[in-house]
């Protein structure tokens, strides 16, 4: 649970998500707005027309960002990560397979990390 | 006090079932966001991918499996608070929707909400691991 690996694993899935959190608010200058296919863009928009389910998806990442960086209740900000990788992993698999690369790799840390916190989820498939 | 918990672990079940089987099987009233503009342009987005009624989208799709499951665990009484924490995020989006785009229809979305909430708190001794 706390090898190096795991460390570096917890370390950059926390930036990742800063980034992409607060990227949501601040729009870096140096991110190209990305191309959308005519379906994602559409979604995209319809999200965006809401008002509050961009701002909301970026306010977690940054939680979940600061919880890993800091350490603080990881299985927690793991959880909480599992159905926003969950969704941009579908969303690029259906609809923008040709950029799926980042979403697999948030998956990916995120899996490990949860396969490798394992012990402490435990009990929510015992108890009842 | 325990009759009260298991008629909500069951009842939150039902609701879920009939709730996810009405993705596939569309036998409820279809939803009318008429007036809604919002609501009624992420929810054909949900539905179809795109604001069209053009081919099927994976999201409710996806929605209604994950409801049919937490249902059918809850019924069942099995891995419960798996399916109360699997829940949280819909709970957190039906209200979401309603309390922005259609507040009018907020009932059922905040009774699925109370009750996951409740049930998660008559379970918190799986969950607190979680924040150690």
């Amino acid at each position: 649970m706390n090898s190096t690996f795991t460390k570096i694993l917890r370390i950059v899935l926390a930036l990742i998500l800063l980034f992409f959190g607060l990227n949501k608010f601040i729009a870096f200058s140096f991110m190209p707005i990305p191309e959308l296919p005519a379906n994602a863009s559409d979604f995209m928009s319809s999200l965006r027309a809401t008002g509050y389910a961009l701002p909301i998806v970026g306010i977690l990442e940054i939680c979940i960002g600061l919880l890993l960086l800091l350490k603080k209740a990881v299985p927690f900000a793991l959880l909480l990560l599992a159905p926003i990788s969950i969704n941009i992993l579908l969303f690029h698999l259906f609809l923008d397979l040709p950029s799926i690369g980042g979403a697999l790799i948030v998956v990916l840390i995120n899996v490990i990390l949860i396969y490798k916190h394992w012990k402490v989820y435990r009990p929510l498939f015992n108890l009842s | 006090m325990k009759i009260f918990y298991t008629i909500l672990r069951i009842g939150l079940g039902l609701m879920l079932l009939i709730f996810g089987l009405n993705k596939f099987f569309w036998v409820l009233q279809n939803f009318n966001f008429t007036g809604f503009p919002q609501a009624e342009y992420l929810f054909k987005a949900l539905q179809y991918s795109w604001s069209e009624a053009t081919g099927k989208g994976y999201l409710m799709t996806l929605v209604g499996l994950t409801e049919v499951v937490i249902g059918v665990l809850l019924v069942l009484k099995k891995w419960v608070p798996f399916a109360l924490i699997m829940l949280v995020p819909i709970s957190i989006n039906i209200v979401l929707f309603h309390a922005f785009l259609n507040l009018e229809n907020i009932g059922p979305a905040l009774i699925v909400a109370l009750i996951n909430g409740y049930l998660i708190h008559k379970n918190w001794d799986a969950f607190r691991l979680l924040f150690k």
